[in-house]
């Protein structure tokens, strides 16, 4: 292993659309499902993740090369995050995410769970449903159920039409 | 499409964690498979802070028992759930609680909500567990049950006005997860009562303590706390001339990275070592602060002093900070200090008041003290700040200074100088005066 040797490793990643990627092992290795598999021993050939496709593959690994480039410094390592996240739109946050959470990235986790929380924030429940498309599935009876259970909630919040 | 719902529930989890309370527990209202999730988050965020207080009192007292008794409400069904429900653990719980806006109210205060929160959540609550309670009344109308301080978990403990008593502290445990411990004007019963805290407290790292009432001695030493980092204390001036007497302030400590003291006396141990020490700022201290000479501050990057009658008295201050990046000085009087460092780049920030004939300081004496002290910090980028006191209005200007001084031709440079005088009249002859013992780069009026 690299740390015994002292030259570099690279490992081979393959999506579960059979692309292929090279990525040095100590970059990898942020993922602790890679790590775990290193450490097992089964990283001599190709390591295959079957939860995760090329374009989001492609894109964790422009991550974790830039964030390992980085040393010890967090406020670094952030503002790299929001640089990295900034330009994704929701679609590939969600894939990012996905892919972070199979691969047990917890600082990647972080960061892409907490822009997702940003869009949500300070929004009304209608502009939520709107931005996300999701079916409110509640009768009219329902719904004021909850809202009634959850009254505290909506304490100074802004309303709209279908609030 | 709609993907956010399809989210697995960890991920959903992790995306609620980043919301505020009410805003997790809004999404509930989305559609029926968000209905439950939030309640499954690891964190639990409450914080409650009264209506604004109008013109209308009673409007006001009213509207904040109404909301008060909603916030408590959903609280209370909040950690019912968390605790019917096996899959969801707390791993975080924060409560931010300001009572009251007033202490007029006639209504009683009670934290006793406390009693029925706190036993649920010790065992709930792996990680963060951070308490913060303020109360406007009178220091010491609200007490605090017992519960509190027998709550092992706490993290951080805030108090603003409350009792301590025996009875407080009766079912006391050693809370070693607490690190952050934060006690604002509360009436304690004896100093005992703070002794007996903080032997129970040993993993402390930031101890604030401001205005703490009828409190008279607070000891801090390495015997207790030794992961000690940051300790803040400071007394209100009016109520410590209320009650006629200064507290003492014992510190005994290698670990400290930072001393914030307002208002009090302080007494370092013997053989006490500031290894770690990189702020020391003290405002206030009346006792005599000579034996800071004998220390080293080998880590001190800011020094500040401010209306410490300690520094009065001829001999010389040495401090000794080779890294220092800056030190501030303001008072009434002109200290002598110097500062031994070497640091290649560090600032000095002199502010001083103007006043002749006080402090025994005839006008020419104070020029002369004022030169020295520039002198001694010379290496340093300097601004010096006079400011006119409102006190005199006939400004008795010395005529030559240089006479009086060594009469050498060698000039202190200042940064920036700035004179806060208001009559215009004597600015031109006292900025003489500055020049003929200082050269500033800039002078500001």
């Amino acid at each position: 292993m690299a740390a015994e040797t002292g030259t570099p490793t690279t490992l081979t990643l393959k999506s579960n659309d059979d692309e292929l990627f090279s990525v040095a092992e100590s970059a990898a290795i942020l993922s602790v499902t890679i790590r775990n598999m290193v450490e097992d021993g089964c990283a001599g050939g190709v390591i295959p993740l079957d939860n995760v496709d090329g374009k989001t593959l492609a894109s964790v690994i422009t991550y974790m090369n830039g964030i390992s480039a980085i040393p010890a410094d967090e406020e670094k390592k952030k503002s790299y995050r929001d640089k990295f996240l900034s330009d994704k739109d929701f679609e590939t946050l969600a894939d990012m995410v996905l892919a972070a959470n199979y691969l047990n990235m917890s600082c990647l986790m972080d960061a892409v769970s907490a822009k997702i929380a940003q869009v949500m924030e300070k929004k009304s429940v209608g502009w939520v449903r709107r931005k996300f498309g999701i079916e409110n599935d509640y009768t009219p009876e329902e719904e004021a159920a909850v809202k009634e259970e959850h009254k505290w909630t909506f304490e100074g919040v802004e309303t709209d039409d279908d609030n | 499409m709609d993907i956010i719902s399809e989210l697995p529930d960890d991920v959903l989890r992790k995306i609620l964690y980043f919301l505020s309370q009410e805003e997790a527990a809004r999404t509930s209202v989305l559609s029926k498979p968000w209905r439950y999730i939030w309640c499954t988050r690891p964190n639990l965020d409450f914080s409650y802070t009264p209506p604004t207080m109008g013109v209308d009192y009673n409007r006001f007292r009213a509207e904040n028992k109404i909301k008060k008794q909603e916030f408590i409400s959903a609280v209370d069904a909040t950690l019912r759930r968390y605790r019917d429900n096996q899959s969801a653990c707390a791993e975080e719980f924060r409560l931010s609680m300001s009572l009251d806006n007033s202490n007029y109210d006639p209504d009683r205060v009670s934290v006793s909500f406390l009693e029925k929160w706190v036993p649920s959540l010790v065992n709930m609550v792996t990680k963060e567990f951070h308490l913060s309670i303020v109360s406007e009344r009178y220091p010491g109308r609200v007490e605090l049950p017992p519960v509190v301080w027998g709550c092992e978990p706490l993290r951080y403990l805030y108090l603003e006005k409350f009792l301590l008593d025996q009875k407080a502290i009766e079912r006391i445990v050693p809370l070693k997860n607490l690190k952050s411990l934060g006690l604002q004007e509360i009436l304690i019963e004896d100093d005992t009562i703070f002794g007996k805290i903080i032997s129970n407290c040993p993993s402390i790292e930031n101890l604030d303590v401001h205005g703490f009432l009828s409190l008279k001695t607070i000891k801090v030493s390495d015997d207790d706390l030794h992961n000690l980092k940051n300790v803040n204390f400071s007394f209100d001036t009016v109520l410590r001339d209320v009650l006629r007497e200064l507290r003492i302030i014992e510190i005994h400590h290698s670990s400290l990275e930072t001393i914030n003291i307002g208002n009090a006396n302080i007494c370092f141990g013997e053989g006490a070592g500031f290894l770690n020490l990189k702020y020391l700022n003290l405002g206030g201290v009346k006792s005599p602060l000579g034996h800071l000479s004998s220390y080293k501050f080998p880590s001190l990057e800011n020094l500040e002093f401010h209306d410490c009658d300690g520094l009065k008295g001829s001999e010389v201050l040495f401090i000794d900070a080779p890294n220092i990046v800056y030190f501030e000085f303001s008072g009434e009087f002109i200290p002598s200090i110097s500062i031994a460092t070497t640091s290649e780049e560090w600032e000095s920030c002199i502010d001083i008041p103007y006043v002749p004939g006080n402090n025994n300081d005839d006008p020419l004496s104070f020029f002369i003290k004022l030169k020295q002290l520039l002198e001694s910090l010379s290496d340093s980028e300097i601004y010096l700040t006079g400011n006119h006191s409102m006190h005199f209005n006939d400004y008795v200007i010395p005529e030559n200074i240089r006479n009086g001084c060594d009469g050498g031709n060698k000039y202190v440079v200042v940064e920036n100088l700035i004179l806060n005088f208001h009559l215009s009249s004597v600015i031109p002859s006292l900025l003489n005066r500055f020049l003929s013992i200082c050269r500033p780069r800039n002078v500001v009026n």
